[in-house]
């Protein structure tokens, strides 16, 4: 599928195989760089405070110490879940969306949209977990059998079923990134001596990389990435599903599942773009994240966008052709003139008119471009669960309740500690793991060098054209 | 355990020892190489019933969620939900999510299994580059005859062998 007037060299400057394993394994085997300690240090802080201060204060305390109130039930950590759980989408997005679809640019970006996946989604965990309010009887979502209470969990309820649904994602992601390395793994123990080597030889299981070991890590890998791929347009529907089996007007809307899902890969894409544009200047990958790269995936930003806004825009319209008038209310009167109209307002701009910056080629090929404007999106991506969870519950159909919500130190806190557990994360996968899957970077240099017309190829091929 | 290898360190000129290989009907007991090399496997019909099994777990996965279910919900503690039948239309969720998770688990542990792959497993076969640039024929020597061996060495010699050599 590999075609090379579209898309470019895929790995830049003649490598060999020998070459992609040591650029690869460079950022290992080099002491860590000042700018490494720093950022470890910074999100280390955040984690501890997060994790250590705010995550124990709302157990111990109750969730009173958040803002939420009885009007405005779900808050930040509501938000935050869904923000996570859809930049979790992007390594299966990435890595398997276009394994599936045969995309051979993904390669030299897949490793690193996984290992975001795993980490986005174990910081989505902990804000259900902690806001059931009593954690130590969580146990009880569980059907571990009816007797100590006298009936099963209700396995209709969409919020069992995101239990179910984020558990088994986060297995098959975990278990997708760690069979994907296994050969990867074995290089590193190949190359590694003493305390290392014996981790390594640990992790790598024995894998030598004979043909039927290939054989087998290949159809194991299309089986993972099938079953995964329905399962992250299930995960997010589901997710959706809290909202709109709710009878809340902006809530209770048949259009959420695919625009969740949707998000999810808007959202993730743009967080793996900040991330490999950080990676790739840091690390100097620019023969392996190329700019062809970063065009693909703005490309891709782009169209996402666009269906961001139409859904946006179908909202809207159907809000004023239900002629409901809570309906109405919540999308005439609350987001685009009412009391949340700044965050309604922030949100079209960056979802859904900022990424258009991107119909530009200049612009797609402009890292700092692309950096800012991927950053802008999360932003928006956070405004947008913002401006699901808190305006419709905040002023619902009788105004005597009306109440606003407004988030506390703790709630900041929580956040910040889940993204300090995100940045520790990617940083520790920086550091220890290949970030860039080098079994497959080596698949596509050969694909590369097999697909390159020889000299006497590209001579007989000009000869034909000027005879014609 | 005796075994002829031939190193190569280019993937084309392992492709003509392969095809060389398969004509001579050499005994050749695996091939190790740092990536997946699609034309390989092909040459020497390399296959394995991971996705027959992994469709038996799928089936397997799929009947026992929905047998989970039906017990729980329809025999063990029906409940009246406005009136709605027990048999629940949202069944089929937890049923796919159910099976996603005992396929996706039952193939890995397959795949574990099959390939003999455990924390702390001696290695079947060591050598230095084999997982960075290094492609490697290994013949079990015990199955050749002298005549055969020395058909084989010049082979490899002639398709570019970097080494040709006997290991233990």
């Amino acid at each position: 599928m590999y075609n090379k007037s579209v898309r470019g060299e895929l790995i830049l400057g003649n490598k060999t195989y020998a070459d992609i394993t040591n650029d690869v394994l460079r950022s290992q085997e080099e002491k860590a760089p000042l700018w490494w300690w720093i950022a470890f240090a910074v999100f280390f802080i955040l984690m501890s405070i997060g994790l250590g201060w705010a995550v124990p204060k709302t157990i111990t305390t109750g969730i009173g110490v958040w803002g939420n109130n009885n009007q405005v039930p779900w808050g930040w950590a509501i938000i935050n879940f869904v923000w996570w759980i859809g930049i979790g989408h992007a390594g299966t997005a990435f890595s398997i969306f276009l394994l599936v679809f045969r995309q051979k640019w993904r390669t030299s970006i897949n490793r690193a949209a996984e290992a975001m996946t795993v980490f986005a989604v174990l910081a989505a965990g902990l804000f259900p977990a902690i806001h059931v309010g009593r954690p130590w009887d969580e146990m009880f979502i569980f059907p571990y059998g009816p007797n100590s209470r006298g009936l099963w969990v209700n396995f209709n309820s969409p919020l069992l079923w995101d239990v179910f649904a984020i558990l088994t994602y986060l297995t098959t992601s975990a278990i997708f990134w760690y069979i994907g390395m296994l050969p990867d793994f074995a290089t590193i123990r190949d190359r590694s001596t003493g305390l290392k080597k014996k981790i390594f030889t640990a992790v790598s299981l024995g894998w030598v990389g004979k043909m039927s070991s290939w054989r087998k890590f290949e159809d194991a890998l299309a089986i993972l990435g099938g079953l995964a791929m329905p399962l992250v347009i299930a995960v997010h529907s589901i997710v959706s599903t809290d909202f709109s089996a709710g009878v809340l007007p902006g809530w209770h809307e048949t259009i959420f599942p695919p625009f969740f899902v949707v998000g999810a890969i808007f959202s993730g894409f743009s967080m793996v773009v900040t991330l490999m544009v950080i990676i790739r200047k840091a690390f100097k990958l620019q023969d392996y994240v190329t700019d062809d790269h970063f065009d693909a995936i703005a490309r891709i930003i782009t169209f996402v966008s666009l269906i961001m806004g139409s859904a946006y825009l179908i909202e809207l319209f159907i809000a004023w052709y239900s002629g409901n008038t809570y309906e109405t209310y919540v999308f005439d009167e609350n987001y685009l003139k009412g009391h949340y109209w700044i965050p309604y307002w922030l949100m079209l701009i960056f979802n859904a008119f900022l990424p258009q910056l991107f119909w530009f080629k200049k612009i797609r090929r402009n890292l700092k471009a692309i950096f800012i404007i991927t950053i802008f999106v999360n932003v928006g991506m956070w405004l947008e669960r913002y401006n699901i969870v808190v305006p419709p519950a905040a002023e619902d159909f009788l105004p005597a309740n009306w109440f606003h919500y407004s988030s506390t130190i703790v709630d900041k806190w929580v956040y910040l500690g889940t993204i300090g557990l995100f940045g520790v994360g990617v940083l520790l996968f920086i550091r220890f793991v290949p970030m860039l899957a080098m079994n497959e970077l080596k698949q596509q240099a050969k694909r590369q060098t097999t697909l390159k017309p020889t000299e006497e190829e590209e001579k007989s091929f000009k000869k034909l054209l000027s005879n014609e | 355990m005796s075994r002829l290898i031939a190193v190569y360190n280019d993937d084309n000129k392992l492709m003509e020892a392969a095809d060389q290989l398969v004509e001579m009907n050499a005994p050749v007991e695996e091939v190790v190489t740092p990536f997946v090399i699609e034309e390989l496997l092909a040459k020497f019909h390399v296959k394995s019933n991971i996705p027959l099994l992994a469709f038996f777990y799928g089936v397997v996965g799929i009947s026992s969620v929905l047998a989970a279910l039906y017990y729980t919900f329809v025999i063990s503690y029906p409940l009246n939900i406005g009136g709605k039948p027990s048999f629940s239309l949202t069944f089929p969720v937890l049923m796919f999510i159910g099976t996603v998770l005992i396929t996706v688990l039952s193939t890995v542990v397959t795949f574990f299994y099959q390939d003999r792959l455990k924390p702390g497993k001696k290695l079947d076969f060591e050598y230095p580059g084999m997982n960075d640039d290094k492609m490697i024929v290994l013949i079990d020597k015990s199955k050749i005859n002298a005549d055969m061996e020395s058909k084989l060495r010049d082979m490899f010699a002639k398709t570019g062998a970097e080494k040709v050599e006997v290991v233990e």
